[in-house]
């Protein structure tokens, strides 16, 4: 059995918005409800309630979370005086389902948690029931097809499907980029041509295959592999050449053993010295025996060196300028009597010793050097003959002999003659000299190839051939799979696009059936179309319309008016409410109509009243002349008017029924504000009354003047019934006010101020009360001449308007009536007629 | 909603549900590929990165599929 649809029951805001003080809104007798406001006053507080009591994270759209950008955050949830005062900033809604009524309380001061009683209520919400105006515009001018396709998705709770349209895209893209990736490719070549050393720059098999015998042809002209493979007899040849080849000295080899030659011996040609260990080592020690010849002369000269430090000493005491000294410092012996016989020799002395002391130290010194630089050399000899040794070719018999006679003599040498060397030395230039030349030859022959250097770079080309055969492989199964994945692809977009373009197909009839309600029977027909099926891109929705029979499926917004426009946004999201939220028939409308002409308010309040009987519409507006066309269209049943007159920062919202009444004039100009549209109003009302009370016969006009509607018929339909009824509403002599001649001649003009010459002109507050105190003064002559009650009733066959209190019934004639004393400059009138008296 | 209206507005999951089990009974499909589609792209609650996810798969089976003795 079907659950009875949700209804809300009533909410109440506290703390929240511009409601500091609690403020319950009961829908229990009325389910739906009017609140007009003007800006800034309180009345999207209400709609705020229900989006914060719904939304996922507790807060609102245009407020965000946090406090960042353009937006407020959360903080702006709550009355910025609720903490001052002790309340909590919270919404509590009663839902109501058959007889069963639940309460949810969401509160800003915890952590926002949605109530799980609201869990209903969603699950039943395929379409979001808040409706503003400011964004209704956006849903046919500005968005893209893609934006419109993701939003009218979630309206259908289709995001998930819409999401995976979009992944499914995006796979699409990669695997086809995948697939045509050019990077493995680009790799291979930069290998190819980092093998071949740039001979070759991409992969090419027939070009490897050339690459490689070119190779092979370097080494011998008989080795050419047929194919590029591993079963290529040749290249089973190759594999015998390598292993030969290691068995002979290569010209690696050779140059190997060139270098060891010349690290031990270089004979000396031309411009080129001897070089090597081993004349660098005999060098080494004819410097030493040099040296030791020189130091044992030095020691000879120096061998009184014992005195050192006595001459040291006394050399300052007999050199030049020294204070004069008769006796010797030591035994003091007189001057004359030593050997020396004078200061002058005994000087002398002492600086022909000290000089034979210093060259022995030099030579010393020099000694000990060159005994240093034989010990280097003599290690350095036996290292380099180390390595050269093993790699004399066993061929060079004498050679080898030579090197191991000649490394056994020098392995104990510690000093003295060195050994022999003149027959190793021969013997190694004899085969520098050969090495050089085979080297040359090799060279000549078969450039830096081997055999295993060419093996090895053909097996590098062969590796690179079985990669680029995977990558050929690969990018085919890529290549598979994407087209498999095309058509998965297809088929489940198509399966999602059946499952939209149906959920679309019933939006279509409520929707050109509120449509027309509003713009009239012959208004363009509207469609929202999926993308033609191979439209690779489906995730679009098409908003289209039949302008004329040219100009069929065409964009709204190159064909309709700005008002056409709304009622189009309008109308769609409500047939989507009404379609697709039936287990939760509710529609919260927030300002949805601005700025427009009247017709469009009446048509847009008339629409709502003909076809949305099952909805329940809780509507916010700060537009008078709508919130009018409402009262007027949807009666007193379901609906209930509420306005607010003004917010008082300390308590909240005021309200006051939907009549305007004098207090609500009175509070526009306390606050400073322009009464106008209120006195309009009044008017407005006072007039239905009368005329509805009056049994008036109403012609609607030709439309030939657009503003000339509704006020100026009723009064035209009031001024005739009273001529032919024979009531006369008395002169008013001195007063100019255009209100109450033109509803004397019924013409009423339907203007923003009909107190100024021009159209929307504003008039300042002081006019407005002179106008409203005139216009009271008319008023008040429409009063019971027994009861002085207002209200009347003109029941048939009476011609003139009776007191509808049943007691009374007198029958209507004007009465006098004495303005108040505070009116200055008005008229008094009495029982008796109209006299003037100026009480200015 | 009508009856008609019902059906169509199933639930993601259960229309998803339905997806996967027609799209696997496609003659001549790639069920290799039906499953990485079923198990990172057809599901109501995608992980973060499912493309990412499904795409290595995919590229996985590629290479499986280019050396089948591997």
């Amino acid at each position: 059995m079907r659950e009875p649809p949700i209804s809300i029951h009533s909410i109440t805001l506290v703390g929240f918005r511009a409601y500091l003080h609690e403020a319950l809104f009961d829908f229990s007798e009325k389910p739906c409800l009017a609140l007009f406001a003007p800006n800034g006053k309180g009345k999207s507080g209400l709609v705020d309630a229900f989006e914060f009591s719904l939304s996922e994270n507790g807060t609102i759209e245009r407020l965000g979370i946090r406090a960042t950008h353009n937006q407020a955050g959360v903080t702006a949830l709550a009355h910025d005086l609720a903490a001052d005062h002790g309340l909590p900033t919270e919404v509590r809604i009663k839902l109501k389902s058959g007889k069963t009524v639940c309460e949810a309380i969401r509160s800003i001061s915890d952590d926002r948690a949605r109530p799980a009683s609201l869990g209903g209520l969603l699950a039943r919400l395929m379409v979001d029931p808040i409706v503003r105006g400011y964004a209704l515009r956006k849903f046919v001018e500005s968005q893209t097809p893609e934006d419109r396709y993701t939003e009218v998705a979630g309206w259908l709770q289709l995001s998930p499907l819409v999401e995976i349209q979009k992944n499914l895209r995006l796979l699409r893209q990669q695997v086809k980029a995948d697939a045509e990736d050019a990077q493995p490719k680009a790799d291979i070549n930069r290998q190819v041509a980092q093998i071949t050393a740039g001979a070759l720059t991409e992969w090419n098999e027939v070009a490897a295959l050339d690459f490689a015998n070119s190779l092979l042809r370097s080494l011998d002209a008989q080795l050419v592999m047929a194919s590029f493979d591993r079963n290529d007899p040749t290249y089973v040849t190759l594999f015998e050449r390598v292993a030969a080849e290691e068995q002979q000295i290569g010209i690696a080899g050779l140059k190997q053993l060139k270098v060891a030659i010349e690290a031990v011996f270089v004979e000396g040609s031309g411009e080129r010295v001897v070089e090597g260990a081993l004349p660098a080592f005999e060098q080494s020690v004819a410097d030493k025996q040099a040296a030791q010849t020189l130091e044992a002369a030095e020691r000879s000269a120096a061998a009184n060196a014992v005195f050192a430090q006595v001459w040291a000493a006394a050399e300052p005491l007999f050199s030049e300028g020294a204070p004069s000294i008769d006796n010797c410092p030591v035994c003091a012996t007189p001057l004359p009597n030593t050997a020396a016989g004078s200061r002058e020799a005994i000087a002398e002395h002492i600086r022909s010793h000290r000089a034979a002391l210093a060259a022995y130290s030099a030579a010393k010194d020099g000694l000990d050097k060159t005994a240093r630089k034989v010990a280097m050399a003599h290690r350095t000899l036996q290292a380099n003959l180390a390595v050269l040794r093993p790699l004399l070719p066993s061929s060079e018999t004498a050679c080898i002999v030579a090197a191991a006679a000649y490394g056994d003599s020098i392995a104990p040498w510690l000093d003295g003659t060195p050994p022999e060397s003149a027959e190793l030395k021969r013997l190694l230039a004899a085969l520098l000299s050969a090495a050089v030349a085979q080297i040359a030859e090799i060279e000549a022959r078969q450039g830096d190839n081997t055999y295993a250097k060419a093996k090895a770079k053909i097996d590098a080309l062969l590796e690179t051939k079985d990669q680029e055969s995977l990558r050929i492989q690969t990018q085919d199964q890529f290549a598979r799979l994407l087209s498999a994945l095309n058509d998965q692809a297809t088929f489940i977009s198509s399966a999602i696009r059946v499952k939209v373009q149906a959920l679309l197909d019933l939006l279509r009839e409520p929707t050109n059936r509120l449509y027309r309600a509003i713009q009239g029977a012959d208004a363009a027909p509207i469609r929202l179309d999926l993308p033609p099926e191979e439209d690779l891109n489906q995730q679009r929705l098409l908003l289209l319309i039949d302008f004329s029979p040219g100009r069929r499926g065409v964009a709204p917004s190159g064909y309709l008016s700005d008002s056409e426009i709304h009622s189009l946004a309008l109308t769609l999201r409500l047939a989507a409410i009404a379609t697709f939220n039936s287990g939760a028939p509710i529609a919260i409308l927030d300002d949805i109509v601005t700025s427009y002409d009247a017709d469009h308010r009446r048509t847009t309040a008339g629409m709502i009243a003909a076809h949305t009987p099952n909805l329940q519409i809780i509507l916010t507006t700060h537009d008078q002349r709508f919130f009018s066309y409402l009262k007027d269209q949807l009666g007193d049943s379901r609906w209930a008017y509420l306005q607010i007159t003004r917010l008082d920062r300390d308590y909240g919202p005021r309200f006051a029924g939907h009549r305007i009444s004098d207090k609500i004039i009175e509070a526009q100009w306390r606050d400073g504000q322009s009464a106008a549209n209120e006195m309009r109003q009044a008017e407005e009302e006072w007039l239905l009354d009368r005329c509805r009370q009056f049994g008036v016969d109403i012609r609607i006009r030709e439309l030939d003047r657009a503003y000339s509607y509704e006020r100026s018929e009723l009064a035209s339909a009031l001024a005739a019934y009273l001529n032919s009824a024979g009531l006369s509403p008395p002169a008013v002599r001195g007063v100019t006010n255009r209100f109450l001649a033109s509803l004397q001649k019924g013409e009423i003009e339907n203007f923003g101020s009909h107190f100024q010459d021009g159209p929307y002109g504003d008039g300042s507050i002081g006019d407005e009360k002179a106008r409203w105190e005139e216009f009271k003064f008319f008023r008040d002559h429409f009063v019971c001449p027994a009861c002085k009650r207002t209200k009347f009733k003109r029941p048939l066959p009476l011609k003139k308007p009776v007191c509808a209190h049943p007691t009374c019934e007198a029958q209507f004639r004007f009465a006098a009536v004495v303005p108040a004393a505070s009116a200055p400059g008005l008229l008094k009138v009495t029982e008796t007629g109209i006299k003037s008296e100026s009480v200015s | 909603l009508s009856e008609t209206g019902r059906a169509i507005t199933d639930k993601p999951d259960d229309f998803l549900t339905g997806l996967r089990s027609d799209l696997a009974d496609q003659p001549g499909c790639d069920t290799d590929l039906v499953t990485i589609i079923a198990e990172h792209i057809l599901v109501s609650s995608p992980q973060n990165d499912c493309v990412a996810r499904a795409r290595r798969a995919i590229g996985q089976l590629a290479k499986a599929r280019a050396t089948p003795d591997a």
